[in-house]
């Protein structure tokens, strides 16, 4: 398919300011952690010290004997959970499971997870009251790595769970023909035929890797607010990525009709996909309901590291077949992905996206999904993206060295253009791909020297899928010739300004004269989370549709003041409504008419739409590493990218630049310590470490905008992708500095400098 | 039990006098007995920032700091930053350039970036993170961040208008 | 007629064809066609008359939003994808609506 021409847009492109702006740099922004209710209380919640146990007794006595403790709860004080499927946008889960993360049950199945919570009126009386709930646990052997929990003989976190085949997950069979221990679900991936392709092969690679866990890292601490009222409404205040989402997954926790559940989004600080699952907001709401007052809870931040989902710790090995000229023809894969202590890792994502850059005749992925005694994973940014791309990046790059081929020039000599398959069997349609790696090679950065001692340049391609799904939006005409624009996504880095410019752009008029705002569950229509790189996209496509509706309104009021018929009538791009005989009514003018002419004109949009376009993207970086100490320092890094029409560019740098850094973190220094016996050693800011203003250079952004014909203005999700490549980039940069392959990530000094040693 | 003590102070330049517990945090204080909740927790535990606050002009996270401890003292938070109905540079560069996206680490920064330009009006950039090397953004990568603050020392430089 | 890629999962019912050639006007007339060439496939796909929460499909490489109301061109290629658990590109959508 042909890409439509670039058009001249007036607002799509520009960087206005964001609607929300000025309450965000003044303070006077609200976040869920900001609310304050009469007579609210502080809940808090009790976590187990031990990564595996049997809850044997929960005697809450003493604590409720603190003047001060209006309630405690433990999973008893919830509705009984059966076995039931629950969506979640991003992932689907059992609701059982779900249930026993919010709370344990009979067991504690991680190091932080929840036992037990309670509500007093001051957040200090609450915390002393936390150590007077009286736990007797009973320990039992965790499993703490794939390795370990694959092996034959393995103790078994869930007794009765054997391996299932992916698509049969959720219904009875079929069980898979072969049963491992904690393997939750094999998915095997697979087209062509791989043995011909090995057989065709003049070059066989086969390499493995490793990464650690990471955690999504927003700065805002998970927080809920709820207040069950006397008529049995809940309603709940909160920072989510999906309010809907939040909505439903309480009914279910809750058992309560979603009509009786009222979900108010506040701002929210952060989430690359880790603020979608429950997780104490089903605890204030039953606080709430005992205690008949509402329920503020706030997570501490290492509450917030045990507790919550981080993404997978990873095992992937690489197989690959070329020609001598490059020419690949067999990918294979073998990927364990760690699911924590429930179902649910993002391994098919891993297998999906590793050789999606390139066009193989013949690959397979076998991706298992696997239980450790670890806090269940969530989505975190291109979830499982990254660890499958650094496996296959890497070993690309040791396959350019054994050829003798540049790094770059190979993967363009593979890359998948339109009508290439990907692994799943779909072809690829006006995709971006090439024109990135062009990009790159073209790039400054590139085609710059790279001098000084133990420096080394490294380059990696990702690829991610992005997201569509439902998403409401309707839009007002105020007499001032303004237009409110009511949304149901929430607005974590711009989505307001990326959504009224759209909606700007359709009816022809100023930016500054949109005036969106973020609504509750109440209040618009179902939307799905922000998050999944579809909200410009997805949430797009409705403000244009409202927009469209708009138009058409306009034009049938035009008409009928000019007394014509309508079909004479035409709204142009350019926001003028123009009639026969010269008349003409721009925005303004006939916003201000249509009190007096039959009412307000409303637009609004419910939409699903199709067409979301693949992202790739192509990371280039350089790097120093000490030889002393083997601390590697970042020095430039490049980011290159197929945003297909960059609605806002700031705000589409920005995430390429947030992505980029948080790949740098897991490439170098973000990594759960956990010892022996599965507790979580580095629960805080300072021993989990993020990258800081003094760890990362600028980046600089390099748009390739290769319009997406599935949206109106050719957007394509950008969102996830840019943390994908970092990955390998940076070990591949590690290569070149110092001759060794960093094969286990993150590379921090103590694991680089153990394989620097021996080189010395 | 802990008990409540008075606290004398000033904050963003008016005198403020409340009632706190004594094992209230200055952040503590700031939000839940005062309402001001411009100022972030992040992590209570001074490893990200958010918490910023300038007391007696020095820049210092806010939970790290008892309650008691600002008695007679001046606390400046974000919300003291912008006089009366104008926004100071680094806040209108902040918006201009995009530097925040969720928005959470923003007040931090702020606060942070102001404490510098007033000590060091035309920074490097190496200057402008070292100083900001204590305030963590998940979201930005800081690229944006960097350049709003050296945006924002130009701007109070050149002559108004 | 559309070319149902069949995942290789379940590539053991259909005689180990990698994809089948079925009529259909809709996906829910294709996934119907399919079963008497894949015994038991339709079971594993539809529930109560809907798609399977944690499955989608696709028509010509584009995730089908209305689930099998979607209609499926003349020689469309079908793809069956399997729950992913991951970003909401790879992930289930919502079922569609009963009729
Ligand atoms: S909340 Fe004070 S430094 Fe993080
Ligand atoms: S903008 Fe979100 S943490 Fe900085």
């Amino acid at each position: 398919m042909v890409a439509p021409a670039k058009k001249p847009y007036r607002v799509v492109g520009s960087r206005p300011v964001r609607p929300d702006g000025t309450d965000k740099v003044t303070g006077r922004a609200n976040y869920g952690a900001d609310i304050r209710l009469p007579g609210m209380l502080y809940g808090r919640v009790l976590r187990s010290p031990h990564a595996h146990a049997r809850i044997v007794r929960i005697d809450a006595a003493k604590a409720l004997a603190l003047p001060g403790v209006k309630a405690v709860i433990t999973q008893a004080d919830f509705p009984a959970a059966e076995d039931a499927i629950t969506d979640l946008g991003e992932t689907a889960s059992n609701l059982k499971w779900l249930v026993d993360n919010v709370l344990a049950s009979d067991r504690a199945l991680y190091h932080g997870h929840a036992v037990a919570a309670l509500a007093a009126t001051d957040p200090h009386v609450a915390e002393d009251a936390l150590a007077l709930i009286e736990v007797e646990y009973e320990e039992l052997p965790p499993v703490l790595s794939v390795h370990e929990a694959m092996a034959e003989g393995a103790p078994r976190v869930h007794p009765n769970m054997h391996t299932v085949e992916m698509l049969a997950r959720f219904s009875p069979g079929p069980r898979s023909e072969h049963d491992i221990p904690n393997a939750a679900s094999h998915l095997r991936l697979e087209i062509g035929d791989l043995d011909q392709g090995f057989a065709e092969a003049e070059v066989v690679i086969e390499r493995e890797y490793e990464t650690g866990t990471a955690h999504q890292g927003y700065i805002e601490p998970h927080n809920g607010t709820a207040l069950w009222n006397e008529s049995g409404e809940l309603t709940v205040w909160l920072s989510t990525q999906g309010p809907f989402m939040m909505r439903d997954q309480l009914a279910r926790v809750l058992k309560l009709p979603v009509s009786k559940i009222r979900v108010i989004p506040m701002e929210i600080g952060g989430g690359f996909g880790g603020k979608i699952p429950v997780y104490m907001e089903p605890m204030a709401a039953v606080l709430s309901k005992k205690t008949g007052r509402p329920v503020k809870m706030i997570m501490q931040r290492d509450e917030v590291l045990f507790g919550t989902g981080p993404t997978s710790a990873t095992y992937v090995r690489v197989k690959l077949g070329a020609k001598r000229d490059g020419t690949l023809t067999a990918a294979e894969a073998y990927l364990a992905y760690e699911a924590g202590a429930y179902p649910g890792s993002p391994v098919g994502a891993g297998g999906m996206c590793m050789f999606s850059p390139y066009s193989v005749p013949n690959q397979r992925a076998d991706c298992y999904d696997v239980i450790v005694n670890k806090p269940k994973v969530s989505a975190y940014r291109a979830p499982g993206a990254p660890a499958g791309s650094f496996a296959m990046e890497s070993t690309l790059d040791e396959l350019a060295e054994q050829l003798d081929i540049d790094p770059l020039e190979l993967r363009q000599r593979n890359a998948a253009v339109d009508g290439t398959r990907r692994i799943d069997g779909a072809a690829f349609q006006s995709i971006g791909n090439e024109a990135v790696m062009r990009a790159a090679a073209e790039s400054p950065h590139w085609n710059s020297e790279l001098q000084g001692e133990n420096r080394g340049r490294g380059i990696a391609m990702g690829y991610w899928g992005n997201g569509g799904l439902e998403s409401s939006a309707y839009a007002t005409v105020n007499r001032d010739g303004t237009v409110g624009l009511v949304l149901g996504s929430v607005d974590i880095g711009g989505q307001r300004a990326a959504l009224a410019m759209q909606i700007a752009e359709t009816l022809g008029i100023d930016y500054e004269q949109v005036k969106p705002i973020v609504v509750d569950t109440d209040s618009i229509g179902f939307t799905a989370v922000t998050g999944g790189s579809r909200t410009t996209f997805a949430t797009g496509w409705a403000v244009h549709e409202a927009g469209l509706e708009i138009r058409r309104e306009l034009e049938a009021r035009a008409a009928r003041i000019w007394e014509v018929d309508a079909s004479l009538v035409h709204y142009d791009d350019d926001g003028v409504i123009r009639g026969p005989e010269d008349r003409s009514f721009t925005f303004r003018e006939i916003a201000g008419q249509l009190h007096r002419t039959g009412g307000t004109v409303q637009g609004k949009a419910d939409v699903m739409p199709e067409g979301t376009g693949p992202a790739f993207a192509c990371h280039i970086v350089d790097v120093e590493v000490d030889p002393d100490t083997a601390k590697v320092e970042v020095l430039r890094y490049t980011a290159i990218q197929d945003v297909g029409t960059a609605i806002h560019p700031d705000y589409v740098e920005g995430q390429i630049q947030g992505g980029a850094v948080q790949g740098i973190g897991m490439a170098l220094t973000e990594e759960y310590v956990y010892d022996d016996q599965g507790r979580l050693r580095n629960a805080s800011l300072l021993d989990y470490r993020m990258p800081t203003t003094l760890d990362v250079p600028q980046i600089d952004t390099i748009l390739v905008e290769e319009p997406n014909p599935g949206h109106p203005y050719g957007v394509r999700g950008v969102g996830e992708v840019p943390i994908v490549p970092p990955l390998a980039a940076v070990a591949n940069a590690i290569h070149q500095a110092t001759g060794v392959r960093t094969r286990r990530l993150p590379a921090s000094p103590r694991v680089l400098l153990e394989e620097l040693l021996p080189e010395e | 039990m802990s008990s409540r003590i008075i606290i004398s102070t000033e904050i963003n330049g008016e005198p403020a006098e409340f009632l706190s517990d004594e094992r209230d945090s200055l952040l503590e204080a700031l939000r839940d007995r005062l309402g001001l909740m411009g100022t972030k927790e992040g992590c209570n535990n001074g490893n990200c920032g958010a918490c910023a606050v300038l007391l007696d002009g020095r820049l210092v996270n806010a939970c790290l700091v008892m309650a008691a401890e600002v008695e007679g003292s001046q606390v400046t938070t974000v919300e003291g930053l912008a006089e009366q109905d104008r926004l100071i540079p680094v806040q209108e560069t902040f918006l201009e350039r995009g530097a925040l996206q969720c928005g959470i680490c923003t007040p931090g920064f702020l606060v942070a970036a102001h404490a510098l330009l007033q000590e060091h009006p035309r920074p490097t950039e190496e200057q402008v993170r070292y100083w900001l090397a204590g305030n963590l953004c998940r979201c930005t990568g800081y690229d944006k961040i960097i350049t709003a603050v050296l945006d924002a020392a130009e701007r109070a430089d050149a002559p108004s208008g | 007629m559309a070319t149902v890629f069949i995942p290789a999962s379940l590539r053991r019912l259909c005689g180990d064809r990698h994809s089948v050639e079925v009529e259909g006007a809709t996906l829910r007339q294709v996934i119907e066609n399919l079963d008497p060439e894949c015994p038991g496939i339709h079971a594993l796909i539809v529930e109560e008359g809907m798609l399977r929460p944690g499955i989608q499909l696709a028509v010509n490489g584009s995730t089908a939003a209305t689930g099998l109301l979607r209609e499926v061109p003349a020689d469309a290629e079908v793809q069956i994808l399997p729950a992913m658990s991951g970003g909401a590109g790879e992930a289930p959508g919502r079922g569609a609506p009963p009729r």
